[in-house]
């Protein structure tokens, strides 16, 4: 009897999810690092890590939230997920002995997505990617004026 | 302090009038200010203090006027530099998000594409008389050191480099301050700095300041029949002109208490040695209102120590060496929690505010290494090497459960410059001036190391500067 509710939400929750922001996002140093955190709106995010180690962080507050999480690591697959919505889809699939690129060339971006704010740090062995809402994106930049 | 360009330009007004100064800036030593100087009686002709000084009417008061201009022409090759990006977090434990710095290049091609043109134009005053207290001095300097500028949309701007926290006319009152036997009170040079920033034109790695200050200087010379001077000093200096925040890893509560600085010098007619220290106070406001944090305020501390030597070198190598002379600058600080008292670009904050309201304080040092040599009575040339180091870490926070992450990235940089200037007739000088600046940044997250960036660039300037 339990059963047939939660198959039934589930596939209320694909069906909709349909129409949330859809957003892929790649990692592949030694060491990746990805937090989610969009705010209330309906995401439908892809996370795809490849390295010595790999952590997500996930947390969606929309009405309909779905992620996934494909993870490929040497050493250690982490996912943390949290979803607080109407209909939730959730998809970790974590494979062992991979290895990510080491000496990744400094760099820093940024951009709005469809999804949110977006910033992406790579550097050497590591990549710290975020993903977050409007008005939870604090942001500073400083160095030398010219 | 943070953001502002680093001023180019004549330095005699700034370094004039601090205890013991007259040594090193080859201006009149504050002869009148001394809190022990021998007083002049108060109808004294005012050449007692200088040649310039003239009767201001009846007032009994002795003024002197002055300004200079110096005009130059830089050009900065750099491409691109090191750029520092903070950012929180999102944490699931809290709301103030865990602070991240980042680094990375960030071009300048744009700004740096044409030759700079710039201005620093100084205008002072000085009153001063004797009273039964030791002598009364009023001092004014006004400053307006700026750039010509093309901004995107075309045309000229001017661009002042000696804005005061965004406040132009901040910028424009250099000092203002009042001095009655040792007190003074007003805008006037920190207590902190040394006599310069090196021989060179343009600043070394080294803290020059002026900020709003009550302070007391007490003064001693001919110690002991000979003519060597010792001078300390304790000052209440105004915390905003050292603060290095960004408002996202650090960001200061409007109110806190005056920095608290010291200082005491040796001088002789050959030497010149400077120590300080300052307490710095740390009100955090970045994370403070999230969590209740017992730990949102701290204080930050710097220290620093100076000398300078100047020699006459016939004295040394003998008649060979011909009517030549020269003089060598060391200074050092150090920094923990007060970035500011380093005098380096704005590469790091005074500290870090963690999620959970913790203060971690930023370390690092500068130094400066100067010679400066006088081929002639009106030809000299300066060589100055400046190097600086800074440390900013965050406590570890969890990202998830059982997923720490914290940072730790260093900046490391060094600049040598070297200079020729010669003086083509009384008061009015010309002079080339180049530099070349080494910068490293290195980090390390979570315990894994990210990859170093380096930058190098050089920069060239020629000026004009009359003194009146």
């Amino acid at each position: 009897m339990l059963r047939i509710p939660a198959v039934l939400g589930l596939l209320v929750g694909a069906s909709c999810a349909a129409s949330a922001q859809e957003l892929t996002l790649t990692q592949r140093a030694d060491h990746n690092y990805a937090l989610i955190a969009p705010g209330s709106v309906s995401t439908d995010v892809t996370i795809k890590q490849t390295g010595q180690t790999n952590a997500t962080m996930s947390v969606q507050t929309g009405p309909i939230n779905e992620i996934d999480v494909d993870q490929r690591a040497k050493s250690a697959n982490t996912a943390y997920v949290n979803q607080l919505g109407a209909a939730n889809v959730a998809t970790i699939t974590q494979q062992y002995d991979f290895g990510g690129v080491p000496g990744m060339t400094p760099g820093y971006s940024s951009q709005q997505t469809n999804v949110g704010f977006l910033s992406e740090f790579n550097s050497g062995g590591v990549s710290i990617l975020a993903l977050t809402g409007p008005g939870s994106t604090l942001i500073g930049n400083f160095g030398r004026t010219h | 302090m943070r953001g502002a360009k680093l001023l180019f330009g004549a330095i005699t007004a700034l370094c004039a009038l601090t205890p013991l100064a007259g040594y090193a800036a080859d201006v009149p030593a504050k002869t009148a200010a001394s809190a022990s100087a021998a007083a002049p009686e108060p109808t004294a002709d005012c050449g007692v203090y200088g040649s310039k000084f003239f009767k201001l009417g009846d007032s009994g008061f002795c003024g002197k006027a002055g300004y200079d201009v110096m005009v130059f022409g830089a050009k900065d090759f750099a491409q691109s530099d090191i750029g520092l990006i903070s950012q929180r977090l999102p944490s699931f434990e809290y709301a103030a998000g865990i602070p991240m710095l980042y680094y990375a290049d960030r071009s300048f091609a744009q700004q740096t594409y044409y030759p700079r043109l710039g201005v620093d134009a100084q205008a002072n005053f000085m009153a001063v008389r004797q009273t039964d207290f030791g002598a009364l001095v009023g001092f004014v300097n006004i400053r307006a050191a700026g750039e010509f500028e093309t901004p995107q949309y075309g045309g000229l701007a001017y661009e002042p480099s000696n804005a005061v926290n965004g406040s132009i006319l901040q910028g424009l009152v250099d000092q203002a301050w009042v001095r009655l036997g040792g007190l003074e009170v007003g805008v006037q040079p920190s207590m902190f700095g040394f006599a310069r920033w090196g021989y060179s034109i343009m600043p070394g790695y080294s803290s020059l300041v002026n900020t709003p200050a009550v302070s007391y200087t007490y003064r001693v010379d001919n110690v002991a029949g000979s003519n060597n001077s010792v001078s300390a000093s304790f000052a209440l200096e105004d915390p905003s002109r050292r603060e290095m925040d960004d408002g996202v890893l650090a960001s200061y509560a409007p109110t806190r208490a005056p920095d608290i600085v010291a200082q005491a010098r040796f001088g002789s007619p050959t030497v010149l040695v400077h120590v300080g220290g300052a307490l710095h106070q740390i009100r955090d406001e970045a994370a403070a209102d999230c969590c209740g944090s017992p730990e949102n305020s701290m204080w930050g501390e710097a220290a620093t120590i100076g000398g300078e030597y100047r020699v006459k070198w016939s004295d040394v190598f003998g008649p060979a060496a011909g009517d030549t002379y020269g003089r060598f600058l060391l200074q050092g600080a150090v920094a923990r929690g007060a970035i500011g008292y380093l005098g380096i670009p704005f590469f790091a904050t005074d500290y870090v505010a963690d999620a959970d309201g913790d203060l971690r304080a930023t370390t690092g040092y500068s130094a400066v290494a100067s010679y400066e040599h006088l081929w002639t009575t009106t030809l000299k040339s300066s060589l100055t090497y400046s190097l600086f180091g800074t440390s900013e870490t965050s406590g570890a926070e969890l990202l998830a459960p059982d997923e720490p992450m914290w940072f730790d990235v260093k900046i490391r940089g060094s600049l040598l410059q070297g200079g020729i200037e010669d003086m083509v007739q009384p008061g009015l000088t010309i002079g080339v001036e180049g530099g070349y600046t080494w910068t490293t940044a290195t980090g390390n997250y979570a315990g894994a190391s990210s990859a170093p960036l380096s930058v190098g660039f050089a920069n060239l300037a020629a000026y004009v500067r009359k003194v009146f």
